[in-house]
C-alpha cells in the first residue's frame, strides 16, 4: 500500500500542496481527479522522488519510501520521457536493465508488452516516429516493461482514441488484479468513474474528497427522483428535512437532509396521485467534481 | 554509485553516437582531412633532386668546381653540366633540363632562371646562392688579374685560402624545432576540436533528456550521479576512439608521404596528447553537462556551451604565441591553469624543453579541480535536468538544492 501523508510543497509564495493525505491501497485503480494545478503531478513527481517534499512522508508497503522501492515503481510523467530518436524495442530493454533486469528478461519483457499494447511492429522505429497515440502506448510500455510493484501514471489517457483507451484501460485493470496497485490522474471523469475503485478529488493541494463512487455520492447527500401527478411543488417542501432542488414539469428532484425518510416522502407524493417515478438520484463524478470546482471558486 | 547502471547508461551513449550517422559521416571525415592535409604538400612538391645548372663559356668551367663549393657551403646540392651557348641554356631552362645557367664574358657574369613558372610558383635564385656565387666569381677574377700581374702562385694560393668562420652556439635549438612547433600546433588544434566537439555533444545530450522529459522517467530508477557519470563515460569513450583513429590516420599518412619530419619530442608528445584528452574532457565534460541541464529548449544548447567553448579556444590562440616564446613565464603559468592546461602543457611538451615537474602541476591541478567539479556538479545536476520551465541562470542553478 502507497501511503502519502501530509505532503506540503511550495513553490515560492504558492502553496502547490497543504496537508494532502490518501493512500492507494493494493489491488485498486486510484484515480486522482482535480482542476488544473491542483497538485496532481506536484504529488505525483513527489513519490517518484522528482520532487522532494518540503514537509510529510510518503510510505510504501507500511515503511518510508526509499530509492530501493521506488526504483520498482512503473511511471509515464505528464510530458512523457523517451528518448525521441532511439529505438523504441531497444529503448524498452534499456530501461528495463535500467531497473535491475538482466539482458535475456528484459527483451522478453519488452517484446511481451509491444506485442499486448500493439507496437510489435514498431519496435526498429524511432519513437520520435511514431504518432502520439502510439507514443503513449510505447510510454505505458516502458513504464510496465520491468514488472513493477506500483504504477504513477500522469494523464495517461490524454489525447488516446477510444480503441487505445479501452486497450490501457484493461491493462490497468489487469495490473491491478494483478496486484499491482495503479494510481493515474485524468481530466476524463467518465473513465475514471468506470476504471476506478477509488477515487481522489484534489482542490488547491488539498484531498477534498477520496472513496468509491459510491462513498462520494452517499457523502454528497440522498436525493431523490419523483414523478407525481402535479405540477406543484409545495408538496414536498413542507416535509421535514426535504427541499427542492429540481423540477421538470411533474418530475421532482429533491434532496434529503439529516432527519429526512424517503418512506414518508413516498407517502406524500402517493397522496397527490399515482407516482410513476421513485428513484435514488447518484451524482455523477463529473457533477461531484464540478461540485468541489465551484466551491473552489466560491472560496 | 553503481557501476553497472554507469556502464548500462555509457554503453547507450556509444551505441546511439555509433548509430548516428552524422556521427559516422565525422569518424570517416576527420582522418580523411588529416590524411588530405598531409598527402596534398607532398604531392605538390616535387621530389628534392640535385639542383642542375648549366655553365657557358670556357671561363665559366673554369669556375665549376668553385661553384659547386659555394653552393655546397649554402646547402644546395647543386650538379654542374656544361652547355654550349647562351641559345643552348635558355632551351635547356624553357624544358626544364637544367635550373639555372651562369654565362661568364670577361668581368660580365649572368645568372638566369626561369621566373614565372605559374600562377602561384616563382622560380629565383636562391640569395645565399647568389651571396656565394658572386663571391666565388670575384675571387676567381681577383686571382685572374693577380696571376697576370706576376705574382707568384704559392703566395695567391695563401692569400686566396678562405677563412673559415665557425659559429658557435650557447644554446643551440634542435635541429627538429621546426617539426616541434608544427606538432604543437597540431596537437592543440587536435585537443582544441575534440574538447569542443564532445564537450557538445554532451551538452546537446543532457540537453535532450531534459527536454524530452527523458530525465524525469530516468531519475527514478537511476541516481542522477551515475546518469551523469555515465554519460560523460560513453561520449568520452566514443572519442577517444575517435581522436585514437584520427591520430593513427595522420601517423600513417605521414609514413606514405614522407613529407612532415617527425619530431624527438612525438613519443612524450603522442601519449601526453591521450592522456591530456582524457583529463581535459574530464574537466570539460562535467561543466558541459551541468550547462546542458540549465536549457529550456534546445536551441539554447549553443549559448550554454558557449562559456566553455571559449577557453579552449584562447589555449589555442595561446599556442602560437607559445611557439614564437616558448619560455615565456605568463605562457607557463597559464599552463598550469585547468581550462588551459589540456591545451598549453601539451603544446610545451611538443615543443620541449620542459621542466619535468610541470605537466605533473598542471595535472595535479586539472585533477583537482574536476573533483571539486564533479561535486558541484552532483549538487545541481539532478535538480537542474527534472526543472521545468524556461533556461535556468548560472545564480539559479547553484541555488538549487534538492529538497
Amino acid at each position: 500500500m502507497l501511503e502519502i501523508l501530509g505532503l506540503e510543497k511550495r513553490f515560492g509564495a504558492t502553496a502547490a500542496l497543504s496537508d494532502l493525505s490518501f493512500e492507494v491501497r493494493d489491488r485498486e485503480v486510484f484515480g486522482f481527479v482535480g482542476s488544473n494545478g491542483a497538485g496532481k503531478t506536484t504529488t505525483m513527481r513527489i513519490v517518484m522522488g522528482v520532487l522532494g517534499p518540503d514537509r510529510g512522508e510518503v510510505r510504501w508497503a507500511g515503511a518510508p519510501l526509499d530509492f530501493a522501492a521506488r526504483r520498482r515503481f512503473g511511471y509515464m510523467p505528464e510530458e512523457r520521457g523517451l528518448y525521441p530518436t532511439m529505438r523504441l524495442g531497444e529503448q524498452l530493454v534499456y530501461l528495463a536493465r535500467l531497473h535491475g533486469m538482466s539482458l535475456g528478461d528484459a527483451r522478453l519483457a519488452a517484446d511481451r508488452w509491444l506485442e499486448r499494447l500493439g507496437l510489435a511492429s514498431r519496435a526498429g522505429d524511432e519513437v520520435q516516429v511514431l504518432s502520439h497515440g502510439n507514443q503513449q502506448r510505447a510510454q505505458l510500455a516502458a513504464a510496465l516493461v520491468f514488472a513493477p510493484n506500483l504504477l504513477i501514471l500522469d494523464e495517461p489517457f490524454a489525447g488516446l482514441d477510444p480503441v487505445a483507451v479501452d486497450v490501457m484501460s484493461g491493462v490497468l485493470r489487469e495490473q491491478a488484479d494483478a496486484g499491482v496497485p495503479v494510481l493515474f490522474s485524468s481530466h476524463q471523469l467518465e473513465l475514471v468513474e468506470r476504471l476506478c475503485d477509488r477515487i481522489g478529488i484534489i482542490r488547491g493541494g488539498r484531498m477534498v474528497a477520496v472513496g468509491s463512487v459510491a462513498d462520494l455520492a452517499g457523502a454528497a447527500g440522498q436525493r431523490i427522483w419523483v414523478d407525481v401527478d402535479t405540477e406543484d411543488a409545495s408538496w414536498a417542501g413542507v416535509l421535514p428535512g426535504v427541499s427542492l432542488v429540481h423540477s421538470e414539469g411533474t418530475r421532482f428532484l429533491l434532496a434529503l437532509g439529516p432527519g429526512a425518510d424517503a418512506q414518508r416522502v413516498l407517502k406524500a407524493a402517493l397522496a397527490h396521485g399515482p407516482v410513476r417515478e421513485f428513484r435514488r438520484d447518484l451524482p455523477s463524478l463529473a457533477e461531484m467534481f464540478r461540485a468541489a470546482v465551484s466551491e473552489e471558486g466560491a472560496q | 554509485m553503481s557501476l553497472e547502471t554507469v556502464r548500462l547508461v555509457a554503453s547507450r551513449e556509444l551505441r546511439e553516437r555509433m548509430r548516428s550517422r552524422a556521427t559516422r559521416i565525422v569518424t570517416v571525415l576527420m582522418p580523411l582531412l588529416v590524411v588530405v592535409l598531409i598527402a596534398i604538400p607532398a604531392l605538390v612538391q616535387a621530389p628534392a633532386s640535385p639542383t642542375r645548372r648549366g655553365l657557358v663559356g670556357g671561363p665559366a668551367q673554369a669556375v665549376g668546381a668553385d661553384v659547386r663549393g659555394a653552393a655546397k657551403a649554402a646547402g644546395l646540392d647543386v650538379r654542374i653540366v656544361q652547355v654550349p651557348s647562351r641559345a643552348a641554356a635558355v632551351k635547356d631552362l624553357t624544358r626544364g633540363r637544367i635550373d639555372a645557367a651562369l654565362i661568364l664574358r670577361g668581368t660580365t657574369a649572368v645568372a638566369i632562371v626561369r621566373g614565372s613558372v605559374g600562377y602561384f610558383r616563382t622560380e629565383t635564385l636562391d640569395p645565399q646562392l647568389g651571396a656565394a656565387l658572386q663571391a666565388t666569381l670575384n675571387a676567381a677574377h681577383e686571382q685572374q688579374v693577380l696571376i697576370g700581374a706576376g705574382v707568384p702562385m704559392p703566395t695567391l694560393r695563401a692569400a686566396f685560402t678562405p677563412v673559415r668562420l665557425a659559429v658557435q652556439t650557447l644554446k643551440p635549438p634542435p635541429k627538429d624545432q621546426m617539426a616541434r612547433d608544427v606538432a604543437a600546433l597540431a596537437a592543440a588544434l587536435l585537443l582544441y576540436v575534440t574538447l569542443a566537439l564532445y564537450g557538445n555533444a554532451v551538452v546537446a545530450g543532457v540537453a535532450q533528456e531534459k527536454t524530452s522529459r527523458t530525465a524525469e522517467v530516468l531519475v527514478s530508477a537511476v541516481r542522477a550521479t551515475d546518469l551523469l557519470v555515465g554519460k560523460v563515460l560513453g561520449i568520452g569513450i566514443f572519442g577517444f576512439g575517435q581522436m585514437a583513429i584520427t591520430i593513427a590516420a595522420g601517423l600513417l599518412a605521414n609514413a606514405v608521404f614522407q613529407h612532415t619530419v617527425i619530431p624527438g619530442t612525438i613519443w612524450v608528445l603522442l601519449p601526453s596528447v591521450l592522456l591530456w584528452f582524457v583529463i581535459g574532457y574530464a574537466f570539460y565534460a562535467f561543466a558541459f553537462a551541468v550547462g546542458g541541464t540549465l536549457v529550456g529548449r534546445q536551441e539554447d544548447v549553443q549559448n550554454v556551451a558557449m562559456p566553455f567553448v571559449l577557453p579552449l579556444m584562447a589555449g589555442f590562440m595561446l599556442t602560437y604565441l607559445l611557439i614564437a616564446e616558448p619560455t615565456n613565464p605568463v605562457l607557463r603559468i597559464l599552463s598550469f591553469l585547468p581550462p588551459l592546461a589540456p591545451i598549453l602543457m601539451p603544446a610545451r611538451l611538443a615543443i620541449g624543453s620542459v621542466p619535468a615537474w610541470d605537466p605533473w602541476l598542471a595535472a595535479l591541478l586539472t585533477l583537482a579541480a574536476i573533483y571539486g567539479e564533479v561535486r558541484l556538479a552532483a549538487r545541481i545536476y539532478a535538480p537542474a535536468l527534472v526543472r521545468g520551465g524556461g533556461r535556468l541562470s548560472w545564480r539559479a542553478a547553484l541555488a538549487l538544492r534538492r529538497r
